[in-house]
Order: structure tokens, then C-alpha cells, then sequence
């Protein structure tokens, strides 16, 4: 099973937070999270799902609905999948049963709201 | 010494090939139209035989749909064969998800359609839309069923992706295993019958072959 760390960080650009890229052909599932919050405050940390749409028509009208661009556009403009805030000096695991259902179409970014190399990410996934 | 045992009943089941292989019949109907004279009503014999798999994907806003063109044209996706001796026996298995799709050929004409007069799908309906629709259980990748023979000239088939309401968005993948066959045109041996490869007219309108 894949598994991705990554220490906490804000959107500013890029994406420092990656924890595996979109796949052509695949969803993914999040099977694990571990978000160890050492820092001096409390740490929110965001799951971002980053993906672009293909340009197709809308079933109501047939009118052109435009491709949207949820990953190009940059992290924020993703789905948040989850969101957990852990209490400084603190550690949350989420396992399976937290995690099941919860499906990604593209890539996946954490987003801290402060940035912290004490507060560390780490996720299990599978690519479906 | 009275020896009493069951009678042996050993079945033996035969594995079925779901694909067409070397030395195995088609015969195509006669009702396949003018255009497609270089196999209408004739039958083949498979000489070579290639299976190549492919897969594409698309991602959908909720309760929007993308129609697949499967030919060779330009916006299509060019999943047709280039010569008149080759038979695509294509295999379409579909990744789970809430979506749906229909079959259309060609453009405009659904294939899967009751008699009654506006009775095929409409995906502007809200009942309609799941006439004659395909779900990814009905095909699922490890296990496909939908299959379409795809021959030179033929007028493109249309899949007609469509998310369903309910989730935003959806990542809709087909995997398809083409079966490149090569024909050999001619008559088969008495003992052999051909399978019949029906135009796609006649299953769409249950016309007799």
C-alpha cells in the first residue's frame, strides 16, 4: 500500500503538500491518516481533491458545459475530502472505517492552515 | 462378493471462449446495407487474431453527459478497423461509479429501446434516461459482457457517457479489449456454424435476419 509523509503547509503556490498525483485512469481511495500535530498550536488540515473535467453537455438543456479545472486552477480550487483540526502536542489516526467511502478522482493535496515542519502528514491510499 | 457403487456421473463442461479465436466462423447478415457490401451476407473464417487493450476516461460534471464516438472520424476515437478484411470484436467493461451509458446507432438512434412510440431513452427525463441504460455492474471490468463488432465502414457507434445526479463530479474509465481479427472470406465446412453477427439495426428493431 502506498504511503506518503508530508510536514503541514499553507497554500501559498505549488504543491509542497502532495500526497500522490492524479492518475489517467484510477480513483483513489484514502485508507489512512495520521496527522502527528507537534507544533505550538493547533494544526486544521485540509484534503484537497485536484482534478479537471472534460467539456460535455448538460442533460437538462443540452447546452455546453465547460471544461472545469479543479487542478490546474491551483490546490485550493480542488474538493475538500476531509478536514480534521488536531490540538497542539497531539496526534489523530484515521483508519479504514473513518476513511471508508471517501473517493478521490485526482490528485491529493494537504493543506495546513499554518506552516509547521512539527506537524507531520501521512497518508495510506490506493489507487482504484 | 456384491460390489454396489454409485454410477459415475462425471460432468464435463466444456470451457466456452467468449472471444472469436483462429479457425472459428462468423457469417454476417444480410440485412447489413449496400455500404457495407464487402461482408454483407458473407461468411469468414478467422485467420489471425490480436487482442489489444486500451482504456480512456473522462471526467463528468454531475447530471451532464459526453457522447463517444467510437469511429474513425476525426472527433471520434478511432477504435474502428482500417481495412475492409479485419472484424473489431471489441469488449467494453466499465469501472464502478454513478453513471450510465447508452448506445446509439447511429447518432440519435438508441439501440436499446421498447416499441412503444417515444419509448427509448432520454436523458433529459428523469425516468427515461434509465431506459436502456447501461450500468457498470451490467459490464464490470472483471467481468465484461457489453461487446461490439466493429467493421470498416461501419457508421460510428455512439456511447453516450452520463453522470448521474447525486455525487458533483465523476471519473468515468471504460476498459475495452479489442479483438483484432483477420478474415478469410469463404464458405464453412458443413459440421460448423458460423456465429451470426446481426447489424445493429436488427437488434435495434427486432427485425429477423
Amino acid at each position: 500500500m502506498p504511503t506518503k509523509k508530508v510536514q503541514a503547509y499553507p497554500y501559498t503556490s505549488g504543491y509542497p503538500g502532495l500526497l500522490w498525483n492524479v492518475h489517467e485512469h484510477k480513483k483513489a481511495e484514502l485508507l489512512g491518516l495520521t496527522v502527528d500535530n507537534q507544533h505550538n498550536a493547533a494544526e486544521t488540515v485540509q484534503i484537497y481533491d485536484g482534478f479537471d473535467t472534460d467539456a460535455s453537455k448538460a442533460a437538462a438543456t443540452g447546452a455546453t458545459q465547460a471544461a472545469e479545472y479543479l487542478k490546474l486552477s491551483g490546490v485550493t480550487s480542488g474538493l475538500v475530502r476531509l478536514q480534521v483540526t488536531v490540538p497542539a502536542g497531539e496526534t489523530v489516526k484515521l483508519g479504514k472505517d473513518d476513511l471508508e467511502g471517501i473517493e478521490f478522482l485526482g490528485r491529493a493535496t494537504a493543506v495546513g492552515s499554518a506552516l509547521s515542519s512539527d506537524c507531520v502528514i501521512i497518508a495510506q491510499y490506493r489507487l482504484i | 462378493m456384491i460390489e454396489v457403487r454409485p454410477v459415475q456421473t462425471i460432468e464435463r463442461i466444456a470451457p466456452a471462449t467468449r472471444i472469436l479465436l483462429v479457425n472459428h466462423w462468423v457469417k454476417f447478415s444480410n440485412k447489413f446495407p449496400d455500404s457495407l457490401d464487402h461482408v454483407k451476407g458473407k461468411a469468414a473464417q478467422i485467420l489471425k487474431q490480436q487482442q489489444v487493450d486500451y482504456q480512456l476516461s473522462w471526467t463528468i460534471k454531475e447530471n451532464c453527459y459526453k457522447d463517444i464516438n467510437l469511429s474513425n472520424e476525426d472527433t471520434g476515437e478511432k477504435l474502428y478497423p482500417d481495412v475492409a478484411d479485419n472484424l473489431y470484436e471489441v469488449t467494453i467493461g466499465f469501472k464502478p461509479g454513478n453513471y450510465l451509458c447508452h448506445v446509439f446507432f447511429p447518432a440519435d438512434y438508441p439501440i436499446y429501446r421498447l416499441d412503444y412510440p417515444d419509448m427509448s431513452t432520454l436523458i433529459s427525463s428523469d425516468s427515461l434516461k434509465y431506459l436502456g441504460a447501461i450500468k457498470p455492474s451490467d459490464s464490470p471490468v472483471d467481468n465484461p459482457i457489453f461487446k461490439l463488432y466493429l467493421l470498416y465502414k461501419l457508421k460510428p457507434v455512439i456511447l453516450r457517457l452520463y453522470a448521474d445526479d447525486g455525487v458533483d463530479y465523476e471519473k468515468i474509465t471504460l476498459d475495452f479489449s479489442i479483438n483484432r481479427c483477420l478474415m478469410g472470406f469463404g464458405t464453412p465446412p458443413q459440421q460448423i456454424t458460423p456465429k451470426p453477427i446481426l447489424y445493429l439495426d436488427e437488434i435495434k428493431w427486432l427485425a429477423a435476419g
